[in-house]
C-alpha cells in the first residue's frame, strides 16, 4: 500500500488505510503512525504525566483501532476525530483508575513557540483548528474546558472543586462547547 | 430520557466525562433519534479538535517499531483463530467472581500470625490459592467455555532482594473470548506499603502492557491487593514486574506454567 505523508487525506484513502491496519499491512500500520502516532503520544503525556504511560496509550489505541476498524466509516467523520477520541477516551479510563497520581502542567499549543517541521501539514491544520478553538473561549471558560477534557474531571466534580451549583458548571460546559464547535464550523479540516 | 435531557448532557458526553449511569441512556436514545445524534456528532468532532490543543512531543524512536508489532501481532493470532463467534465476556466475568469468591482473604490470617507457625500457613494458603486456580480452570472447561485452544498460563511473585511478600499470576489467552490478566498481591510488609502506588506491568519480547496500579490504601490488613484487566491480545507476554512508586521493583515472575484448558474427555 503506498500511502501519502503529506496534506489531509480523502475519505477513501483513510477507508483504504483503515483496511490495511485490519489486514496487518506494516505499511499503513506505518503511515497512520506517522501522522497520527506523534498527537496520540503527545495527549497521552499532557493527560498521563509519564513518557511511559504515553507510550503504552499509543500503543493501545493502534490496538483498539486494529480491533474497531470494521466500524470505521469515513462517511460518519474524520480518522482523526475517530483515533483522537479512541485516545482521549482511553486516557480518561486510565486517569479514573489511577486517582491520586500528581499530573504535569498541562501545557497546550498556543503556550510554546512553533516547532517547524515537527508534524506533518495534515496535523498542522488540525492543531489550527484547536487554536482557532482555544481562542473563541474566555480564559474561565478555557480552564474549564481543560479541567473537563484534559483532567477528565465530572461536572459535579468541578462543581464540588469550586463550590458552585452543579448546574451552573453544566451550563458553562455546554455554553463553551457550542463555542468550540462555532469557531471551526464552515473550515475545511483533515 | 427526552430529547431536553439529552442537549443538556451532551456536551459531557463529547467530553468524554459523563458519568456511565448518565451516559447510558444518553447513547441509547441516540441509537434511534437521529436530530440529538447529529448534535452529539458536531460537538463529538469540535471536542476531538481540541487534542490538538497540546504541546507536541516526539515519542522515543522505538514507538513505532512496538506498535507496528503489537497490531502485527494481534493479526497473526486473529488469523490463527477459528471462525466460531466470540462468547460473551459476561460469562467469564462470573468465571472470574467465582474464583475470586474461593480465594477470599485467607493470606490476612498468614500475616496475622507471621510469628508463629508461619510457614505452614503460607502453605496451606499457597494451596488454596492452587485450588482456586483450579476452580477456575474447571469453569473454563465447562460447557459454556469449553475452547480448546483456551490457555491458562500461570506465575507466582517473587519479592526483589530486599523486599518481603508474594503473589501470583494468571493469564487467560483465548482465541474465543477476551483476553484477561489477574495478579494477586499479598504479603506485602507494612514498611513497603509506604512506596504505593504499584504498577503491574506484563512484558512480552519487545512490548509491555500494564495490567494496573494498587493505589494507597489498596491493599488490605494482610499486604493483599489484586489487579485484573482484560487484553486484546495477550498471547506471548510471560512475566510480571511489580514496581513502587519509586519505579523500583518489589516483585517479580515468569509465567511458566502452561496450562492448556481441553474438553472434558468422553
Amino acid at each position: 500500500m503506498q500511502a501519502r505523508n503529506d496534506g489531509p487525506l480523502l475519505p477513501k484513502e483513510e477507508q483504504q488505510l483503515m483496511e490495511g491496519l485490519l489486514a496487518g499491512s506494516d505499511d499503513a500500520i506505518r503511515a497512520l503512525y506517522a501522522r497520527y502516532g506523534r498527537p496520540i503520544y503527545s495527549l497521552g503525556y499532557r493527560l498521563l504525566g509519564t513518557r511511559e504511560s504515553a507510550e503504552e496509550l499509543t500503543q493501545d489505541v493502534f490496538l483498539t483501532a486494529w480491533r474497531k476498524a470494521a466500524r470505521f466509516d469515513p462517511t460518519r467523520g474524520r480518522l482523526s476525530t475517530w483515533l483522537m477520541t479512541i485516545a482521549h477516551n482511553l486516557a480518561v479510563d486510565r486517569l479514573r483508575r489511577e486517582t491520586g497520581v500528581s499530573r504535569p502542567t498541562l501545557v497546550l499549543v498556543d503556550e510554546v513557540p512553533d516547532a517547524p517541521g515537527l508534524d506533518e501539514e495534515a496535523v498542522l491544520i488540525e492543531r489550527d483548528a484547536a487554536l482557532r478553538a482555544l481562542s473563541s473561549l474566555t480564559e474561565a471558560e478555557r480552564r474549564l474546558v481543560a479541567r473537563a477534557y484534559f483532567r477528565g474531571m465530572t461536572a459535579r466534580e468541578i462543581a464540588e472543586s469550586d463550590g458552585i451549583p452543579l448546574g451552573t458548571v453544566k451550563t458553562r460546559l455546554r455554553s463553551a462547547m457550542i463555542k468550540v464547535r462555532k469557531a471551526n464550523e464552515g473550515k475545511e479540516l483533515v | 430520557m427526552n430529547c431536553t435531557t439529552v442537549r443538556d448532557r451532551l456536551a459531557e458526553h463529547a467530553l468524554g466525562v459523563l458519568p456511565p449511569r448518565d451516559g447510558a441512556p444518553v447513547d441509547r436514545h441516540l441509537t434511534w433519534c437521529a436530530a440529538c445524534r447529529k448534535e452529539a456528532g458536531e460537538l463529538q468532532r469540535a471536542t476531538a479538535t481540541l487534542a490538538f490543543g497540546v504541546a507536541p512531543l516526539e515519542p522515543s524512536a522505538d514507538v513505532e517499531d512496538r506498535v507496528a508489532g503489537a497490531v502485527r501481532e494481534a493479526v497473526a493470532r486473529r488469523d490463527r483463530r477459528p471462525t466460531t463467534a466470540r462468547r460473551s465476556r459476561l460469562t467469564l466475568v462470573a468465571a472470574l467472581a467465582a474464583m475470586l469468591a474461593v480465594l477470599g482473604t485467607g493470606w490476612g490470617a498468614v500475616m496475622a500470625n507471621r510469628a508463629a507457625d508461619s510457614d505452614r500457613l503460607v502453605q496451606l494458603e499457597t494451596l488454596r490459592s492452587q485450588s482456586a486456580v483450579e476452580r477456575f480452570r474447571d469453569l473454563l472447561n465447562s460447557a459454556e467455555f469449553g475452547d480448546p485452544e483456551d490457555e491458562v498460563f500461570l506465575g507466582t511473585l517473587n519479592p526483589s532482594a530486599s523486599g518481603g511478600g508474594g503473589g501470583s499470576a494468571l493469564t487467560l489467552v483465548s482465541p474465543s473470548i477476551i483476553d484477561m490478566a489477574i495478579v494477586l498481591v499479598n504479603g506485602v510488609p507494612e514498611e513497603t506499603r509506604d512506596l504505593l502506588p504499584f504498577t503491574v506491568r506484563l512484558r512480552g519480547a519487545d512490548s509491555v502492557l500494564m495490567v494496573g496500579r494498587i493505589e494507597k490504601g489498596g491493599l488490605d490488613d494482610s499486604g493483599a491487593g489484586i489487579v485484573m484487566r482484560e487484553f486484546n491480545e495477550l498471547a506471548g507476554y510471560d512475566s510480571v514486574v511489580v514496581r513502587d512508586v519509586n519505579g523500583d521493583v518489589v516483585l517479580s515472575g515468569s509465567m511458566q506454567t502452561r496450562a492448556t484448558v481441553t474438553s472434558p474427555g468422553p
